[in-house]
C-alpha cells in the first residue's frame, strides 16, 4: 500500500512538466554557474579543488531550497488546493502510509533533481572551455577528476540539507495546509542564516553560529576558516566537531518534524476553516407591506475628478488594508523584524568592541530588511493584479463605474502606502535602537535620504516593473519568473559591460552617509537618475494601465485594441510630460557625464591602467632626482570641489651619475589640469607619451650633476564641472576634504596605479610567470620618496572650515572671506603628507612642550579624552626609549569614512570617522580600547618614520609597521591587564589565520611581507613581537629598535640596517632559531593537550602528569606547509584552584621538547584544575582551543577526558 | 427607456459561437432569460455588463451605446455575476460601503445610511461585522444582490442568482428581487423555470446562442396551449416513442418514464393533454431548436 502511494507520487511527478523544468533548471543553472565568466576562484585555488566543490554544493543547495519548498509543498498541499481531500481522506488509506508515501515520493524526486545539479557541476569542468564565452578559470589548471570530491560534500552537506528542509517544509505544509506556511518557513531559513552571520562576527560565539544555521553554511565557513590555499586544494571538510553537532542536531529536528507531522496531521477536511465558520441562525423573514427598497434614501451619484481622487485614496487604503492583513505579508515583515532585532543585539566592530550606533551604521543595519522589501515588491504587485480574478470578484469590480486607471493606480498606491508605513516603522526602530544604546545624535537627514529617498524610490521602481510585467505576461507565476529574470539580468549588467546608469534600471545610489559630509556630491547624480528612471517607469505604468485586463477578454489582440481605445487626452498629456522629464533628465545626465566630462567606464579605466603599466613600467628604475624641498600654496574650494595648487620643488641628484631626463608623473584624475610646469634651467618636453597617462619626460639641456639641485615650478588646478557618471572622488568633498601628496607631481613611475590585472597581463606578455616579481596586494600605497623633505605649505580654504597640513602652524590669517594657514614642520619629513579641510572643532592639550590637538567633527567627541591620554602616554613612554619626540606638535585629524583607515604623517595622524571616533568603550580597563590602541600605534610612527631610512622602503612594510606594532604592544601592556592584552592578541591571531586563507600570491615571512599583506605586517607582527618579548624580554627588543634609531645606550652594539639583523645581534645562540622561525619563516604550531591527571603527594602537594602533542609546520619554498622536526621551547602551564575557589594559572614554565608526543610531570601546591601546553596561545596555533585540558584525579577516570 | 439588442453575435477564440444574431428589446420591469447551461445567457449578460466585447451588432440603452460608452453604462448598472467571490478578510459592512463609494456615493454619512438600510433589507445586518470569508452561500448571494442594488441602478443584471441555493434562500432572493422598482430594467437569467414564473413580466428563451422565444410568459403559454401531451411508457418503449413522436421532455414518475410530446393533435388515445406552463414552453422551444439544428 505504502509503495503504491510512493509510486503514485512518482507517476504523478513524471507527468508534471514542472518536474522536468526543475531537473533541467538545476542542471543548467549548475552548469552555467561553474562554466561562467563570473565564477570567482581565489588566485591560488584550483577551480575543482575539494574546497571549491564543497563551496559550490553548499551554495547551490542553499539556493535550491526554493525548489525543495515547491516540490515538497506540492506533495502535501495538492489535495487541499484542488479540494480533493474529501475524496482522498475517505479512502481506507492509513495516515502513516499516506504521509510517508507522499514524503518519500517527493524526496526521491528531489534527490533526482540534486543529482542533476551534481551532474551539471561535474560536466561544467569538462566542457567549460568549449563555451562561446570566456570562463573565469580558463587559464587555471584543473585537478584530475575525483568522484569522491563530489560525493563527500554531497553526503555531508547537500543530502542532509535536502532532508532537513524537506522535513520542515512537509511539516509546515501538512499542518498549515497552505503554501504560505511553506514559504514563511523558507524565510525563516534565511533569517537563521543571517543571524548566524551576526554570531560569527564575534570570535567567542562562532561555534554558536555553526549550530544556528540549519543548512550548515556557517559550519562550512567555521570548518574552513583558517584553510590556506594549499589546504583548500587538498582537503575535504571533515565531519567533526561543531559541524557534526550541527548535522546531528538539525537531522534530529527534521525527524521530530516528521513525527510531529504524523501526530498532528488529521484526515479531516479543512478543519481550520470549519472552526472559523460560525453557525448562522436561521432568520425570520420579514414581510414588508410595501417594497422596502422604495424607502431607501435615494442618493445622487457624484462623478468628476475630485471624486476620482477621493476614490483613488479610498481604494488605496482599502488595498493597503488587504496587504496589511495578509498572512504571508505579516510573516515576511515579522521575519525581517526578527532579523533586525538579532542584528541590533549583535552589532559589533573589530576586536569585539562595539561602536556607537551612529545613524549610518543603523541605516546599514536596517538595510538588511531590503531583502524582505524586494520580496514584497515582487510578490505583491502580482498578488494584487490577480486579486480580484483569483477571488472571482472581478465581475463585480470590473463593472463598477470607475475609471480604468483607478484599479491599477490604487493597487500601486496601496503598495506605496505599505512601503511608507514599513519605512516609518524601520525609521522608528532605528531611532529606538539608537536611543536604547543611549545615543541621541539622530541624523534625520540621513534617515530621510536613505529610507524615504533611495529605498522608497527603488521600491516604487521595482513595483512598477513588477506591475508592468504582470499585466503584459498575464500569468501570475510566469510573471514572477520574468520579474526575477529581469532583476537578475539588470543586476549583472555591469558585469556584462553595461555600466551607465542610463541603462541600468533603477540606477543611482546615495552612497554611504558620512556624519561629516552627509550624502555629499552623490546627491546630484542620484537625484537625476531617479528622476530619469521614475519618468521611464511612469511610462511603463501608463502602459500597464492601458493594457490591464478589465472584463473577460484576455486575448492579446483584443487587449491590445482595447488598450488603444483607452488612450485619452489625460493619458497623452501625462505621457508627454513624463517623456519630457525623461528626455530632459537623460539629457542632463548625458551632458554632464559624457559632454562636459569625458565618460570612462570601469572597463575602460582598467584598460587604461593596464596600458599605463605596460607602457611605463620600463621607467620604474630610471634614476631620478629626489625632492628635498617642497613649497606649496594650495587653495581649496570645498563647496565646488576644486583646488588650485602652485608651488615648487627642489630636486637633488642623489645618484652617482648625472641625470638628463626628468620624469614627471601626475595624478590620473581627469579633472586635474596642469597650468604650467617648468624648471629653472633649459629643458624641453619629450612628447611621445599617451596623454591619458599624465606622464611627462623633460630633457634637460644641461644634465643634473650628482649632488646638484634643480628647481621645478608648477601650477595645477582641479576643476569639477557638473557631475561624472562614476564620480568616486571622495577626497575632494564639501566637508572633510582629505587629499594626499599623490595629487601633486611626483618623479618617476607611479606604482600606486598598478593593478593585479595589469601586472598579470604584463607578465604574460613578457612570458615570465614569476609570481614574486612585482607582487601586488591591492592596497593603495602613497607616493613615498626615499628622502626627507623640507616642507612648507600655505593652505587656504573657505570660511567656516579649518585646513590642516603637516607641521607647526606658523601663521594664520583671513583674507577675502577665506582662511589661510601656513604650516611648517620643524624638521624635514618623509615626502608623504596629507592636507585636510573641514568644519572642525578642536580639542587642545599639552604634553611637556608639545601641543596636542584633535580636530574632530563636532558630534564625535566621545573618545577625545582617550585619544589625548593615548597621545600623552605614548609620548612619555616612547620618548624614554626612543629619545625626544621629533616634532613640536602632535595632532589627530578626523576625515570622512569613505576610507576606513588611519595614517601617520609628520606630527599629524589622520583617523577615519568610521574608526576610533565612534567606538564605544564603556569600561576603559576591561574593554578592548581599540581607540587607545590605534592612537599609540600611530604615535609610534612619529619616531620611526622620519628618523630611519629603513622605515621608508615601500617594499618592506614590516620595517615600518612592525615597529609601530611592537611599540603599541608595549604601550598597551603598560595600560591594560595581561588578560586584555591577550584578547587583543587573540584577535590578531584570528585575523592572521583568516588573512592567509585569502592570500592571492604567496604568503611571505614577516620580514619579507609585501605591501598589502597587512595580515602579516600588522596582525602577525603583533603576535611575533609577543613571542619575542617572551623569549628575550621587552628590553632587548626595545634596545634593537633604539639602536636602529641611532640611540643605542650601549655603544658596543653594532647598528645594522634592518630590524631582524639587529635583533639577532642581541639574541643568544640558543634562541636564534626563534628569530628565524618568527621573522624569516612562516611557522605554525599545532599543540594539543591529550591527558592530564594528578595525584596527591604526601606533603599535600599535587603531581600533575600531562601528556601533550606538539607539531610544528613551516612553509617550504613551494608554499607548502610541511611538518618540521621539533627542537623547541614551549610553555607548560597548570591552572589551580586556591582555597577561595579562584582558578588561576599558577604554574607556567618553559620546557624543551624534541618529539611530537611528550609526557611531563609537574608539582603544584594547589588543586589542579586544568593543564596544557602553550596555555596562553603565544605561538600561532592552528587550533588554539585544545591546548588545555581538564585534570582528573585517577587514571581510570582520566579516560573520560580523552 | 429600453434596452435594444440588434444582430448581436459573439464567437470565442476556440470557435464556439456563443451568440448568434440576437435581436431583443427589453422594457422596464423584470425580464427573465431562460436557457440550459451553456446556452449563452452569461455571455449575453457580460456583454451588456460591459465586461465582454461583441463581434458584431449593437446594444443601446436609451441614448447610450452600450458597447462603446461603457463608462456611462457602468454609472447606472447593477450587476451580479453568476459565480463570484469576495475578499475573505473584509467585513460585509466595509466592502459594501467601499463598493458604494466606488459607485459614486461619495458622501460618507449618507452612504452609511444606504449601506445600513441595504444590509437590513438583505438580512445581513446581524452579520455585517463578520468577514465575508465566513459567509454561507446564501448570505454571499444576498450580499451580491445588495451590492448590485445599492446605488439606484437603472439597469440591473442578475445572472443565475438562485443557482445552488436551498428553497428558503431561493425564496429570500426572489423576494428581494421582487421589491425592485418597476421603472428599472432588470434582466434575470436562470435555468429554473419557476424563478421566471414567479417574477417576470417578459421572458426570453435562449439555447445554443440563439434566442428561441421572446415575449410575455402568458403569450408563450398560449402559443402551445393544447399541443402538449403526456403518456407513461415502459423503459422498453421509450426509444420507440422517441422515434415516433416529438418528445420534448421525459421524466421519471414513481420510477417509470413519462414523456411529453409536442403535437397539434392528440397523438393517440393513450396520451393526455398537459396543462401547459412555462416549463413546457421551455422544453418545446429547445426541442424545436434541436430539430432545426439537426435539419441543417
Amino acid at each position: 500500500m505504502k509503495l503504491e502511494i510512493l509510486l503514485f507520487e512518482l507517476k504523478y511527478r513524471s507527468r508534471r512538466p514542472a518536474t522536468y523544468i526543475y531537473l533541467l533548471l538545476s542542471f543548467a543553472l549548475c552548469f552555467l554557474t561553474v562554466a561562467s565568466p563570473t565564477l570567482s576562484v581565489p588566485p591560488l585555488v584550483d577551480p575543482n579543488s575539494p574546497y571549491m566543490l564543497t563551496l559550490l554544493l553548499v551554495v547551490i543547495g542553499y539556493v535550491f531550497t526554493l525548489i525543495n519548498s515547491a516540490v515538497i509543498g506540492v506533495s502535501i498541499i495538492r489535495d487541499f488546493d484542488h479540494q480533493m481531500e474529501p475524496l482522498v481522506f475517505t479512502t481506507p488509506v492509513r495516515k502513516l502510509d499516506y504521509l510517508l508515501g507522499r514524503f518519500a515520493g517527493s524526496f526521491v524526486v528531489l534527490i533526482l533533481i540534486s543529482l542533476a545539479a551534481l551532474l551539471g557541476v561535474a560536466l561544467a569542468y569538462f566542457f567549460g572551455e568549449f563555451m562561446p564565452w570566456e570562463i573565469s578559470w580558463v587559464d587555471k589548471s584543473l585537478q584530475p577528476f575525483q568522484l569522491w570530491h563530489f560525493i563527500q560534500p554531497y553526503l555531508v552537506f547537500y543530502l542532509p540539507n535536502l532532508f532537513i528542509t524537506s522535513a520542515l517544509f512537509f511539516l509546515g505544509g501538512a499542518i498549515g495546509r497552505n503554501t504560505i506556511y511553506i514559504y514563511t518557513q523558507g524565510i525563516i531559513f534565511i533569517v537563521l542564516y543571517q543571524i548566524s552571520i551576526s554570531f560569527f562576527k564575534d570570535m567567542e560565539s562562532r561555534h554558536i553560529a555553526t549550530l544556528i544555521d540549519p543548512l550548515g553554511v556557517q559550519a562550512f565557513i567555521y570548518q574552513t576558516q583558517y584553510w590556506t590555499p594549499s589546504e583548500q586544494n587538498a582537503n575535504l571538510v571533515p565531519l567533526d566537531g561543531w559541524f557534526l553537532a550541527n548535522r546531528i542536531m538539525w537531522s534530529v529536528v527534521a525527524l521530530i518534524a516528521l513525527a510531529v507531522t504524523y501526530m498532528k496531521f488529521s484526515f479531516t477536511t479543512s478543519e481550520v476553516k470549519k472552526a472559523r465558520k460560525p453557525i448562522f441562525q436561521p432568520e425570520t423573514i420579514t414581510i414588508f407591506k410595501e417594497s422596502p427598497f422604495r424607502r431607501l434614501p435615494v442618493l445622487q451619484r457624484t462623478t468628476g475628478f475630485g471624486t476620482t481622487l477621493r476614490l483613488v485614496a479610498d481604494r488605496s487604503v482599502f488595498y493597503f488594508n488587504l496587504i496589511r492583513k495578509d498572512t504571508a505579508f505579516l510573516a515576511i515583515v515579522l521575519s525581517g523584524l526578527m532579523l533586525l532585532v538579532v542584528k541590533a543585539m549583535t552589532m559589533s566592530e573589530m576586536y569585539g568592541s562595539s561602536s556607537y550606533p551612529t545613524t549610518d551604521s543603523v541605516l546599514t543595519l536596517l538595510g538588511s530588511f531590503n531583502l524582505f522589501f524586494l520580496l514584497i515588491a515582487v510578490v505583491y504587485p502580482g498578488d494584487l493584479i490577480w486579486k480580484e480574478r483569483q477571488l472571482n470578484i472581478a465581475g463585480i469590480t470590473d463593472s463598477l463605474p470607475v475609471a480604468d486607471y483607478l484599479d491599477t493606480l490604487s493597487k500601486f498606491f496601496g503598495l506605496l502606502l505599505t512601503y511608507l508605513v514599513l519605512l516609518a516603522a524601520l525609521n522608528l526602530g532605528g531611532l529606538g535602537i539608537q536611543a536604547s544604546k543611549g545615543y541621541f545624535d539622530f541624523e534625520f537627514s540621513a534617515y530621510i535620504g536613505k529610507l524615504y529617498g533611495e529605498n522608497f524610490a527603488n521600491l516604487a521602481l521595482i513595483t512598477i516593473v513588477a506591475f508592468f510585467i504582470q499585466v503584459v505576461v498575464n500569468n501570475k507565476l510566469l510573471g514572477y519568473v520574468v520579474c526575477i529574470v529581469f532583476f537578475l539580468l539588470n543586476g549583472n549588467l555591469s558585469k556584462l559591460g553595461v555600466e551607465s546608469g542610463l541603462y541600468q534600471f533603477a540606477a543611482g545610489s546615495l552612497g554611504p552617509f558620512s556624519d561629516m559630509n552627509k550624502y555629499g556630491h552623490f546627491v546630484t547624480l542620484f537625484a537625476w537618475l531617479k528622476i530619469y528612471w521614475l519618468g521611464i517607469a511612469g511610462l511603463f505604468f501608463i502602459m500597464a494601465i492601458l493594457f490591464s485586463i478589465r472584463g473577460n477578454e484576455t486575448h492579446p489582440w483584443v487587449r491590445y485594441k482595447a488598450g488603444l481605445t483607452k488612450i485619452s487626452t489625460p493619458v497623452l498629456v501625462t505621457s508627454t510630460l513624463l517623456s519630457i522629464s525623461v528626455v530632459f533628465s537623460a539629457g542632463t545626465i548625458y551632458y554632464n557625464t559624457n559632454l562636459i566630462n569625458d565618460y570612462e567606464s570601469g572597463i575602460e579605466h582598467k584598460e587604461m591602467l593596464s596600458a599605463y603599466v605596460k607602457e611605463l613600467k620600463k621607467y620604474e628604475n630610471v634614476p631620478q632626482p629626489t625632492i628635498v624641498e617642497n613649497s606649496l600654496h594650495l587653495a581649496l574650494y570645498p563647496s565646488t570641489r576644486e583646488f588650485v595648487a602652485e608651488g615648487f620643488y627642489y630636486l637633488k641628484n642623489l645618484h652617482m651619475a648625472p641625470i638628463s631626463e626628468i620624469h614627471v608623473s601626475h595624478h590620473l584624475a581627469r579633472d586635474l589640469h596642469v597650468s604650467y610646469l617648468q624648471f629653472d634651467r633649459k629643458s624641453y618636453a619629450v612628447d611621445s607619451i599617451d596623454d591619458r597617462f599624465k606622464y611627462e619626460i623633460y630633457r634637460l639641456e644641461d644634465a643634473l650633476q650628482p649632488g646638484d639641485s634643480l628647481k621645478m615650478l608648477f601650477k595645477l588646478s582641479y576643476v569639477t564641472e557638473g557631475f561624472r557618471a562614476n564620480d568616486q572622488n571622495t577626497d575632494l568633498i564639501f566637508n572633510g576634504t582629505f587629499i594626499d601628496n599623490g595629487y601633486f607631481p611626483s618623479l618617476g613611475y607611479r606604482r600606486e596605479f598598478e593593478t593585479a590585472e595589469a601586472l598579470k597581463a604584463l607578465r604574460q606578455s613578457a612570458g615570465s610567470d614569476d609570481d614574486n616579481s612585482n607582487s601586488y596586494h591591492g592596497n593603495k600605497a602613497l607616493v613615498v620618496e626615499n628622502h626627507q623633505v623640507r616642507l612648507s605649505v600655505i593652505v587656504s580654504t573657505e570660511a567656516g572650515q579649518t585646513a590642516i597640513a603637516p607641521g607647526v602652524l606658523v601663521d594664520a590669517w583671513e583674507e577675502n572671506n577665506r582662511k589661510y594657514y601656513k604650516y611648517q614642520p620643524i624638521r624635514p619629513v618623509p615626502a608623504a603628507y596629507s592636507i585636510a579641510s573641514a568644519r572642525y572643532e578642536t580639542a587642545r592639550d599639552k604634553w611637556n612642550d608639545v601641543n596636542l590637538e584633535i580636530y574632530y567633527h563636532p558630534k564625535h567627541s566621545y573618545n577625545l579624552e582617550r585619544m589625548m591620554e593615548g597621545m600623552k602616554d605614548a609620548l612619555s613612554f616612547y620618548s624614554e626609549i626612543y629619545g625626544p619626540y621629533p616634532f613640536g606638535q602632535l595632532r589627530i585629524v578626523e576625515f570622512p569614512k569613505y576610507s576606513m583607515h588611519k595614517e601617520s604623517f609628520a606630527g599629524t595622524i589622520p583617523f577615519s570617522e568610521g574608526l576610533g571616533f565612534i567606538l564605544k568603550i564603556d569600561d576603559h580597563t576591561d574593554d578592548l580600547d581599540v581607540c587607545y590602541y590605534q592612537t599609540v600605534h600611530e604615535v609610534a610612527h612619529q619616531w620611526w618614520d622620519p628618523l630611519t631610512l629603513v622605515a621608508q622602503e615601500p617594499d618592506r612594510p614590516f620595517q615600518k609597521e612592525g615597529f609601530a606594532q611592537f611599540s603599541a604592544l608595549m604601550a598597551i601592556r603598560n595600560e591594560f591587564s595581561e588578560e586584555t592584552v591577550r584578547r587583543f592578541l587573540k584577535y590578531d591571531v584570528d585575523q592572521y589565520l583568516s588573512g592567509r586563507t585569502k592570500e592571492g600570491v604567496r604568503e611571505n615571512s614577516l620580514d619579507n611581507a609585501t605591501q598589502g599583506q597587512s595580515y602579516i605586517y600588522y596582525n602577525k607582527a603583533a603576535v611575533a613581537f609577543n613571542i619575542l618579548q617572551d623569549f628575550l624580554g621587552p628590553g632587548a627588543v626595545a634596545q634593537s629598535f633604539a639602536a636602529l634609531l641611532g640611540r643605542s645606550a650601549d655603544s658596543s652594539v653594532q647598528v645594522k640596517d634592518n630590524f631582524v639583523d639587529q635583533i639577532k645581534e642581541l639574541t643568544p645562540d640558543s634562541l636564534q632559531y626563534v628569530i628565524t622561525d618568527v621573522f624569516e619563516r612562516v611557522t605554525l604550531f599545532d599543540n594539543k593537550a591529550t591527558y592530564a591527571f594528578f595525584k596527591r603527594l604526601p606533603d599535600d602537594r599535587y603531581e600533575v602528569s600531562l601528556t601533550f602533542s606538539s607539531k610544528k609546520y613551516q612553509m617550504d619554498s613551494l608554499g607548502n606547509e610541511v611538518k618540521v622536526p621539533l627542537y623547541d621551547w614551549v610553555d607548560i602551564g597548570v591552572y589551580t584552584k586556591n582555597s577561595d575557589g579562584k582558578v588561576a594559572l599558577t604554574h607556567l614554565e618553559k620546557v624543551h621538547i624534541n618529539s611530537e608526543e611528550n609526557k611531563i610531570k609537574i608539582v603544584v601546591n594547589e588543586l589542579p584544575i586544568k593543564a596544557g601546553v602553550d596555555p596562553l596561545n603565544k605561538f600561532i596555533d592552528k587550533n588554539g582551543a585544545d591546548n588545555v585540558i581538564g585534570t582528573s584525579e585517577s587514571q581510570i577516570t582520566s579516560g573520560f577526558f580523552f | 427607456m429600453q434596452l435594444v439588442i440588434k444582430d448581436l453575435s459573439k464567437t470565442y477564440s476556440d470557435n464556439t459561437q456563443a451568440l448568434k444574431n440576437i435581436n431583443l428589446t427589453v422594457y422596464q420591469g423584470m425580464f427573465g432569460l431562460l436557457g440550459p447551461n451553456g446556452a449563452g445567457k452569461s455571455t449575453l449578460m457580460r456583454i451588456i455588463a460591459t465586461l465582454q466585447h461583441a463581434d458584431s451588432g449593437t446594444i443601446t440603452l436609451g441614448d447610450i451605446d452600450v458597447l462603446q460608452q461603457k463608462e456611462t453604462v457602468r454609472q447606472i448598472l447593477g450587476y451580479l455575476p453568476q459565480e463570484f467571490g469576495l475578499y475573505p478578510r473584509v467585513s460585509a459592512e466595509t466592502l459594501l460601503d467601499h463598493l458604494a463609494s466606488l459607485k459614486g456615493l461619495v458622501n460618507r454619512s449618507e452612504r452609511k445610511d444606504v449601506v445600513d438600510a441595504m444590509l437590513q433589507r438583505t438580512n445581513l445586518w446581524e452579520a455585517r461585522k463578520r468577514n465575508l470569508g465566513a459567509y454561507s452561500g446564501g448570505m454571499k448571494q444576498r450580499f451580491g444582490i445588495a451590492q448590485a442594488l445599492i446605488a439606484n441602478p437603472k439597469l440591473i443584471i442578475v445572472d443565475e442568482p438562485t443557482a445552488g441555493l436551498d428553497p428558503a434562500e431561493r425564496n429570500r432572493i426572489l423576494n428581494l428581487l421582487s421589491e425592485i422598482g418597476e421603472s428599472t430594467i432588470v434582466i434575470l437569467s436562470t435555468h429554473i423555470v419557476d424563478d421566471i414564473n414567479e417574477l417576470c413580466t417578459h421572458v426570453g428563451i435562449i439555447s445554443n446562442g440563439t434566442l428561441l422565444f421572446k415575449g410575455r410568459p402568458i403569450e408563450a403559454i398560449e402559443s402551445i396551449q393544447g399541443k402538449i401531451w403526456k403518456k407513461r411508457v415502459s423503459k422498453a418503449e421509450l426509444l420507440e416513442a422517441k422515434n415516433h413522436f416529438n418528445v420534448i421532455s421525459e421524466r421519471l414518475l414513481a420510477g417509470s418514464p413519462q414523456i411529453h410530446v409536442y403535437s397539434d393533435e392528440k397523438p393517440d388515445e393513450h396520451f393526455e393533454e398537459v396543462a401547459v406552463d412555462l416549463e413546457e414552453v421551455y422544453f418545446s422551444k429547445i426541442f424545436e431548436e434541436g430539430t432545426v439544428a439537426q435539419s441543417h
